[in-house]
């Protein structure tokens, strides 16, 4: 009995050691007068719609919960962080030229207006994810005259 | 403890999803011009203002002129045929920067249009570009930027050309002036193609497989990176995106700025004349467009596409070949090196043969 419960909670420690090493871990840092906010100048609504509901996903700078550095959900979020920072990354904005950083811009004016972004299986764990179509009028504004 | 509930229920709705094509968030599919014109945009082609013309035509002469490299066997042209979209056909050149082992050859066409030049974007734009070749050991390998101006003073017909073209100038033939000269010629160097009539609306510039091609090259993901004006060149990205590339050794752009995040990130490459650039990739080992862009899809989209899939998005890449400017890259007849005496460098057989052009 004692040999199994050890045995699972050394499991457990494994797993969570294990995935925390490679999901947290991530990627190497840019540096912040890459961000999109800062070369761009974006006001500090816009700032914060993209860090509250965005910069998990899109960004050198994510805020894990607890689980994320858990077995299974952490392969999910190390997944999806991969897929979603292959096309769009808030923090290397100094990687786009002036027309690239117009249409990932745009795009994610779509992608929020269209209601496709967060990610909808993302929003039910995530309350501070909600977009007001006030902050996507504006943002979309800001974008289009970029 | 009901969120953790919540959380794991969420959990495994998700890992019986079949995969990530299933997921809305797909890039749009949509093909009408108006709505690609929000990540495209056509190419026109160039018009060269009357002011400019004189520059043009020297920049033309110096980049078609092998007396200028230090064996006088080599010039711009030698690398980037200009009668062959603008690339040698060979994976490796020799290399601008022989210690950063070789690269493969980039067009020069549409190069205009990139947000900074080389592989790994070491040159902010065409002028500082083009200072590079001319004084590299390996390259054309003038000792120094003096010694180009020397050489350059030694033909007299070009000290009146820069004249001409730099008419506000006491000291026309200057190495900033050779290069300025260099880069006007290449802003001329566009070759807008189908997908620009398409673009500006002419559905029917584009046949059925090529727009069955441009749809899988829009949900795949492609236009994530080769979008805008050139297909490219207006971003640099990570190469191994998903999956790690197989050849490691050029770091690219790590090069230029020391960042541990710039590791084997590239410069994207324009996808217009694709059809006609190979060999692909820095280090050119690709041969086939095909494999180029099943390789594409496996390391930066993460998707396996089938053979005809790949060859459906060919069909569209082709749709980008231009037509080359065949007036505007004529060759030029260059100045003359008679009556000039006496510099060390002159006084090799000059006499402009075997420029074959
Ligand atoms: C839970 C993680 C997550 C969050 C949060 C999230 N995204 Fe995404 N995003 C993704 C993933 C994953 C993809 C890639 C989808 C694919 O490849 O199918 C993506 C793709 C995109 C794309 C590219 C779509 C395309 O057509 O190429 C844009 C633009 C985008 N997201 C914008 C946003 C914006 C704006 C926000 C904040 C309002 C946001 N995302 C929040 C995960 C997320
Ligand atoms: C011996 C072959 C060779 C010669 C000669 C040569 N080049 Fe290049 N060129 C290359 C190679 C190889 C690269 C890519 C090097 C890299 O990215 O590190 C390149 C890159 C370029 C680029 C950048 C294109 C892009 O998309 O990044 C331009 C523009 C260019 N060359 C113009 C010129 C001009 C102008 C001259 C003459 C002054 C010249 N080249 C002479 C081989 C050559
Ligand atoms: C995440 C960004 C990204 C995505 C997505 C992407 N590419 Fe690329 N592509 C690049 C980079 C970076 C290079 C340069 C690679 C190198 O350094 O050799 C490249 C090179 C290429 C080349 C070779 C160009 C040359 O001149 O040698 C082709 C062809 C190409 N891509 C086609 C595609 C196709 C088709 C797709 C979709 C299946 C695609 N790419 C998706 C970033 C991307």
């Amino acid at each position: 009995m004692i040999l199994s419960i050890a045995t699972i909670t050394a499991l457990v420690i494994l797993l969570v050691f294990h995935s925390s090493s490679s999901a947290i871990a991530g990627q190497p840092c840019s540096p912040p007068s890459a961000s999109m906010e800062v070369m761009l100048k974006a006001d500090p609504q816009i700032k914060n719609t993209i860090h509250r509901v965005c910069f998990n996903c899109h960004s050198d700078q994510p805020k894990y919960p607890w689980y994320a550095s858990i077995w299974p959900s952490s392969l999910l979020i190390q997944h999806d962080r991969q897929k979603a920072l292959a096309r769009l990354n808030f923090s290397q904005w100094d990687r786009l030229s002036p027309e690239m950083s117009r249409i990932r811009l745009l795009d994610a004016c779509t992608m929020m207006t269209e209601g496709k972004m967060p990610l909808w299986y993302y929003r039910p764990f995530h309350f501070e994810a909600r977009l007001s179509s006030q902050e996507i009028q504006h943002f979309c504004a800001w974008a289009h005259l970029q | 403890m009901i969120r953790i509930f919540a959380a794991l229920f969420g959990l495994s709705i998700l890992l019986a999803l079949p995969g990530c094509s299933s997921f809305d968030s797909d890039p749009s599919t949509d093909l009408s011009p108006e709505v690609l014109r929000s990540r495209f945009s056509a190419l026109k082609a160039p018009a060269i203002p009357a002011a400019l013309q004189a520059r043009v035509d020297l920049g033309r002469k110096l980049f078609y002129d092998k007396r200028l490299s230090a064996g006088e066997n080599t010039s711009c042209n030698s690398c980037h045929l200009l009668n062959a979209y603008g690339v040698d056909g060979h994976s490796f050149s020799t290399g601008h920067d022989g210690k950063l082992g070789g690269r493969n050859a980039p067009t020069v066409y549409n190069a205009a249009l990139n947000l900074a030049q080389f592989w790994d974007g070491r040159a902010r734009d065409l002028v500082a570009q083009a200072k590079g070749p001319i004084l590299n050991p390996v390259e054309m390998g003038v000792p120094n930027a003096d010694m180009v101006v020397v050489r350059i003073k030694s033909i007299p017909g070009y000290v009146s050309a820069f004249r001409q073209a730099f008419p506000d100038s006491a000291d026309p033939v200057t190495f900033d002036h050779f290069a300025e000269a260099v880069a006007a010629f290449e802003q001329g160097l566009l070759t807008p193609s189908r997908w620009d009539r398409y673009l500006e609306g002419d559905t029917n510039a584009l046949n059925d497989e090529e727009k069955k091609g441009l749809k899988l090259f829009l949900k795949v993901g492609c236009a994530t990176c080769h979008a805008g004006k050139g297909l490219g060149g207006n971003s640099f990205q990570k190469l191994g995106y998903l999956t790690a590339w197989p050849d490691q050794h050029d770091l690219g752009r790590y090069q230029v700025t020391l960042m541990d995040r710039d590791r084997l990130v590239f410069k994207v490459p324009t996808l217009r004349n694709i059809e006609k650039t190979g060999p692909y990739f820095h280090d050119g080992q690709i041969a086939s467009l095909n494999e180029a862009v099943r390789l594409m899809a496996k390391y930066q989209c993460g998707e396996n596409l089938r053979p005809e899939q790949v060859g459906q998005i060919v069909s569209f890449l082709k749709s980008l070949t231009g037509v080359l400017p065949d007036k505007y890259i004529a060759p030029p007849a260059f100045p003359s090196t008679q009556g000039n005496a006496n510099t060390s460098l002159s006084n090799q057989a000059t006499t402009g043969k075997g420029f074959g052009l």
